[in-house]
């Protein structure tokens, strides 16, 4: 029986947020996170001091997965945020110095916790019903009947990780491959509830990034012994597959951990070599030649397979099996003592060789249109191909996102600018009445939209990292920067003209409601998932409350 | 042995400790606690019983109290935080009244004051609450139903969760706690709904993760939380297969150290035991197959084939609770099998996991709760489900009450509307302090009460929940206060008079735009006598004794494996009557 000892009580803090160590760590955390914010973001390299495994990176995800945070709140706003990006790719780091901002803010202004609570409440559901609205300005609807919002989209993606070391021109390679798979993984012609389709990642290191490219179909790699003869042997395609799930090694290992007692005479292994190989005969008389497993096949079915001019892939894995029968339409075999079922036979249209880089991979061609493809990603060395990996999944997963809900929002900074635009402006219209339903003063409902506005401001005011001046202009509200060579607004929407007022961003100015272009060639060069933030939005708000809320922290030492 | 002397004192610091932990929580300005483990749990709160339970209690005394308040709050649900901080201003009370007296509390007077105490909440408690405070809150009903906007339910439902979640999900919480409960209703018998609710709320609810709590929602059909391994999407309605074993030859259920002795042909005839098995399934059939364990390959590869849709690893008790609500066949062989009529099958994408949804003929339906963070959904998931407690412990005290005046009459009024009958008999008050109010001033006022003394010391101490709730702005505790009472007067002069009644003002609430939510009368009368009986239990103990044997208290025997669970109670301690 185990020791019973006595548990130590618990350790409890009042009023966290008074504590001023909380809030030096709360401080470090959004620094850490607003300086890594944005295409010139700075990046953070994360190591232990033991050496191992270094991870540079200015992405949300693999930055809050990889520090850990020694204070229980922190460790709440950062599960947050990860949960956040696992279901949305996106906005991470905008959400959490967002959170972060408001918590400060509200404590810099010296709000009562109900107040602020209240009047961020409020005006979330504000921005809730601009950002949904039809008079909308900072949201642009994709469309679907070109590919450059689709581009656009991606391409702000790559451009906001700094991480992956890309020139303009890679960029745009990039975002257009990403935009390309997106349209692969997309099925044609089908009726009913359908599902995407899967894109497979390949990482080859130590190549230039314009080698990377996407193929329809799935790439394996190359197996043994098959050699190109061999191919142009089999005569032109579509050629009929079957794939296996179970292991076909030939040991009875799938008992699992029980002794066995064996008869003599009996010799278990050798009869199921002889299964096997009469699975041999039937593939080979139904004229199979692509022969695909799971796992591991046994080497004399092997040989036998490859001298009937059958094609063997073995070790596909678990990751593979789905896209793979996605293409060839077979079912996978999981019985040994039955002969293969007619239904279970594939159809994969043609193989053919690729060499990507310095890796030789066999291409499957799908026969219907599957909708699978195959994206080699190249780079320099591993940690940058890791990061180049990971931001163009994500930036797929958002494009599926536009599905959803088909718009985009203005990025640079300027979706920001015209929310805090919007809402001062309501304010001066509404204030009285609102600060009256919400049963605060109107002194502290005035700060808590200051503090809000002022968030928000900060978080557009966090893509700034060099130094320059960030401005708004009092027509449009977007954001500016005070440049000579910039003549465009951070999304690329408005353009410069000698007229246009600006004043610094978080500076007082006249409220006004920002008007929105109409009528304009212009397309915004930069543009972030209109999904992602908003739920970003919500949930950081959310979170500020919540952690404006407490009072306690108890926390248990045994 | 150790020997430690308990007195007043003690009792008070102790419990004074524990308020001090509780008060900031209390209503809706209250706040929460976050609590964490060294593991990286983190759980946020402000629910009093697990803010009690997580603090690791030394004292035996705070334990004991815990005991109580648990006890309570295993009834009712709701009311933790009241209590203890009730319990600690009665004891500053009596400490308080000791000092004017100049006089000391023997150990036998303070018993006897605590017998004195209890047997107020015996006799005055109950006849004030019957005959006045019930009254009045019925009255008090009927005057503001037109301001009462939306059913009784909801308004208990928002009294409740208003003071247990932060600002602002309130509202959404109880809009969608609200609708679960009408859907899986149908106008159906409401006593019924909520206590089926109420103990499978387990199976009722899924929690998901990264979204706002305004994504939670209700769906229809009941949710289960894996994908299907095999789909095929199903026409209508199907016949499902409940399986608790695996259909391969396992040897893990046989247990360890077996061996197996292989013939010739083993492999062939286990394969083809399994097609039996799975050709009589197609006779029957079965469309879909719901079981609680894996399956092997060649299952899984059958049912590709035979387009029979199949779900892995479901909790074994959602599925008994699946075969319950769907009145299952039962299989006579093999064992543990089960057969349903599900009205459909379907995939939900929840939170961006797929999870599998099955539709039942009786109206089942899932309530979806969402948050930003793990820790915040145990709170949204835990308020929930206390909200349910609570409405089971309203009904069945209602029913209580109702059962012996006439049994026809209730039954269809139930049937019809139970909550508006509940609000109509004076089941229900205002949240904010009103009940307070109320029986302080007619424990005040209470003319032929037989101990004066008692009622006054109550009287008092009840005040301290209104003046917590109001903490931030005193003066408007006071302001309630006085109007309060003299609208009192004036029923009670008005009563006298049996003419017109004047307007009741009070029942603002803490918001005077939002409809204030309502409270159990029941509810709190229950806190009430429950936290009297905890006094008593404290104010009777006169010594601890700490011993190194293990304790064997009569039935409360613990098993060795429970005492595992709770370390805690390893460092025995007996508390005994001096």
């Amino acid at each position: 029986m185990a020791r019973i000892c006595k548990k130590k009580p618990a350790v409890c803090t009042d009023e966290p947020l008074s504590n001023s160590n909380v809030c030096q760590k709360m401080a470090l955390l959004r620094s850490i996170l607003s300086t890594a914010y944005g295409p010139t973001g700075r990046l953070k390299q994360i190591h232990n001091n033991v050496g191992g495994h270094v991870l540079t990176t200015s992405t949300s995800t693999a930055l809050l997965k990889q520090v850990d945070m020694s204070e229980p709140l922190l460790k709440m706003i950062s599960t947050a945020v990860q949960h956040h990006t696992a279901r949305y790719s996106d906005s991470g780091l905008f959400m959490g110095i967002f959170m972060l901002r408001l918590i400060e803010n509200a404590q810099k202004y010296n709000l009562r916790t109900v107040a602020a609570a209240k009047v961020y409440k409020h005006f979330v559901e504000e921005c809730n019903t601009y950002l949904k609205g039809d008079s909308c300005g900072c949201k642009v609807p994709v469309d679907f009947t070109s590919c450059d919002s689709l581009i656009a989209l991606a391409c702000s993606m790559i451009t906001s990780k700094p991480a992956c070391m890309l020139n303009s021109k890679e960029t745009q390679h990039i975002s257009s491959l990403i935009a390309q798979a997106f349209l692969y993984s997309i099925p044609c012609n089908s009726s009913g509830v359908t599902c995407f389709g899967k894109t497979v990642t390949i990482g080859i290191e130590g190549q230039s990034v314009s080698d990377s490219s996407v193929f329809p179909g799935l790439l394996v790699d190359v197996p043994e012994m098959l050699q190109i003869v061999d191919l142009k042997r089999l005569g032109s395609g579509p050629y009929k597959v079957v794939v296996f799930n179970v292991s076909l090694s030939g040991d009875i290992s799938e008992i699992g951990d029980v002794a066995l007692e064996i008869h003599r005479g009996v010799d278990p292994e050798h009869d199921l070599l002889q299964q096997l190989l009469k699975l041999g005969e039937q593939v080979v008389k139904d004229k199979v030649r692509l022969f695909a497993c799971q796992k591991v096949v046994h080497p004399i079915l092997q040989h036998y397979l490859r001298k009937h001019e059958v094609v063997v892939i073995e070790r596909l894995g678990l990751a593979l099996m789905e896209p793979f029968v996605q293409i060839s339409g077979a079912q996978p075999v999981a019985s040994l003592y039955s002969s293969v079922p007619a239904e279970a036979y594939g159809i994969v249209k043609g193989f053919c060789f690729q060499s990507c880089g310095s890796r030789e991979l066999l291409q499957l061609l799908p026969s219907k249109d599957a909708a699978v493809s195959t994206m080699v990603l190249c780079h320099r060395n591993e940690t940058m191909l890791e990061e180049l990996k990971l931001t163009c999944q994500r930036a797929e997963h958002v494009l599926r996102l536009t599905l959803r809900e088909p718009y985009a929002l203005l990025g640079g900074g300027c979706t920001e600018t015209i929310l805090a635009t919007h809402i001062k402006h309501m304010n001066q219209s509404k204030g009285a009445t609102t600060s009256a339903a919400l049963c605060v003063s109107q002194s502290e409902f005035l700060m808590a939209a200051e503090a809000f506005c002022n968030s928000l401001q900060s978080v557009a005011l966090s893509l700034e990292h060099d130094g320059q001046v960030c401005l708004i202009d009092l027509t449009y509200g977007h954001r500016w920067v005070q440049d000579i060579f910039f003549k465009t607004c951070g999304c690329g929407l408005v353009e410069d003209r000698s007229n246009l007022e600006k004043t610094p961003l978080n500076t007082a100015y006249h409220t006004f409601s920002p008007v929105s272009l109409e009528n304009t060639d212009s397309h915004p060069r930069i543009l972030d998932s209109f999904s992602a933030k908003l739920n970003a939005l919500n949930v950081a708000v959310e979170m500020a409350n919540f952690v404006l809320d407490l009072k306690y922290v108890i926390k248990d030492i045994n | 042995m150790q020997e430690e002397c308990v007195s007043l004192q003690v009792c008070v610091s102790v419990v004074g400790a524990l308020e001090c932990v509780v008060r900031r929580c209390l209503g809706p300005d209250g706040g929460s606690v976050l609590f964490t483990r060294d593991t990286g749990e983190t759980l946020i709160t402000r629910h009093g019983q697990s803010l009690l339970n997580t603090l690791h209690l030394q004292h035996p005394m705070a334990r004991m109290v815990l005991d109580c308040v648990c006890a309570h709050a295993k009834a009712t649900a709701d009311g933790t935080k009241s209590f203890i901080l009730l319990l600690a201003t009665l004891l500053r009370g009596i400490e308080d009244s000791h000092m004017h007296r100049k006089g000391s509390w023997s150990i036998p007077n303070l018993q006897n004051l605590a017998n004195r105490l209890l047997a107020v909440s015996r006799k005055e408690l109950d006849n004030i609450v019957t005959h006045k405070i019930t009254p009045y809150a019925s009255l008090y009903c009927s005057h503001h139903s037109y301001k009462l906007e939306g059913s009784a339910l909801d308004l208990l439902i928002g009294g409740y969760i208003s003071g247990r979640v932060g600002i602002g999900q309130a509202d959404v919480l109880k809009r969608v706690l609200s609708e679960f409960y009408h859907k899986v209703n149908q106008d159906q018998n409401a006593v019924e709904t909520i206590s089926f609710i109420h103990s499978n709320f387990s199976f009722l609810h899924t929690p998901v993760t990264g979204l706002p709590i305004g994504c939670s929602e209700v769906i229809e059909g009941l949710v289960v939380t894996c994908d299907w391994s095999v789909w095929t999407e199903p026409a209508g309605s199907v016949k499902a297969l409940i399986l608790y074993e695996s259909f391969g030859a396992s040897f893990a259920a046989v247990g360890e150290n077996i061996s197996v002795c292989i013939q010739k042909d083993y492999m062939h005839r286990s394969e083809n035991i399994m097609k039996q098995k799975l050709a009589s399934l197609l006779d029957l059939q079965v469309r879909v197959v719901l079981s609680s364990v894996r399956q092997p390959e060649s299952v899984l590869q059958w049912a590709r084939l035979n387009h029979v849709s199949l779900l892995e690893c479901v909790d074994s008790a959602q599925l008994d609770f699946l075969s319950n609500i769907s009145a299952a066949e039962t299989l006579s062989y093999p064992p543990l099998q089960h057969l349903v009529m599900l009205k459909y099958c379907r995939r939900v994408q929840l939170g961006g996991h797929r999870y599998a949804c099955l539709g039942t003929f009786s109206h089942t339906h899932t309530l979806v709760l969402c948050a930003p963070a793990p820790g915040l959904l145990d709170q949204i998931v835990c308020v929930s489900q206390g909200v349910f407690a609570m409405l089971q412990h309203l009904s069945e005290s209602f029913c209580q009450t109702q059962s012996p005046c006439s049994d026809r009459s209730q039954s269809t009024l139930s049937l019809q509307d139970l909550w508006g009958g509940i609000m109509r008999a004076g089941g229900v008050l205002p949240v904010g302090g009103v009940f307070e109010f109320l029986l302080h001033y007619f424990l005040l006022n209470e003319r032929n009460s037989c101990d004066p003394e008692c009622c006054r010391l109550l009287a008092e101490a009840l005040l301290c929940l209104p003046r917590t709730l109001y903490a931030h702005n005193h003066r408007r505790f006071l302001n309630f206060q006085t109007h309060f009472l003299d609208d009192l007067k004036e029923w009670d002069k008005t009563k006298e008079r049996e003419s017109e009644m004047p307007e009741l003002k009070f029942g603002f609430g803490f918001n005077e735009s939002s409809a204030s939510g309502l409270e159990s009368v029941s509810g709190k009368k229950q806190l009430l006598v429950s936290v009297l009986q905890c006094l008593h239990r404290l104010l009777c103990v006169g010594a601890v004794l700490h011993t190194r044997s293990p304790l064997c208290a009569g039935p409360q025997t613990h098993s060795e494996e429970e005492e595992e669970e709770n370390p805690e109670r390893s460092n025995s301690t007996k508390i005994t009557d001096a």
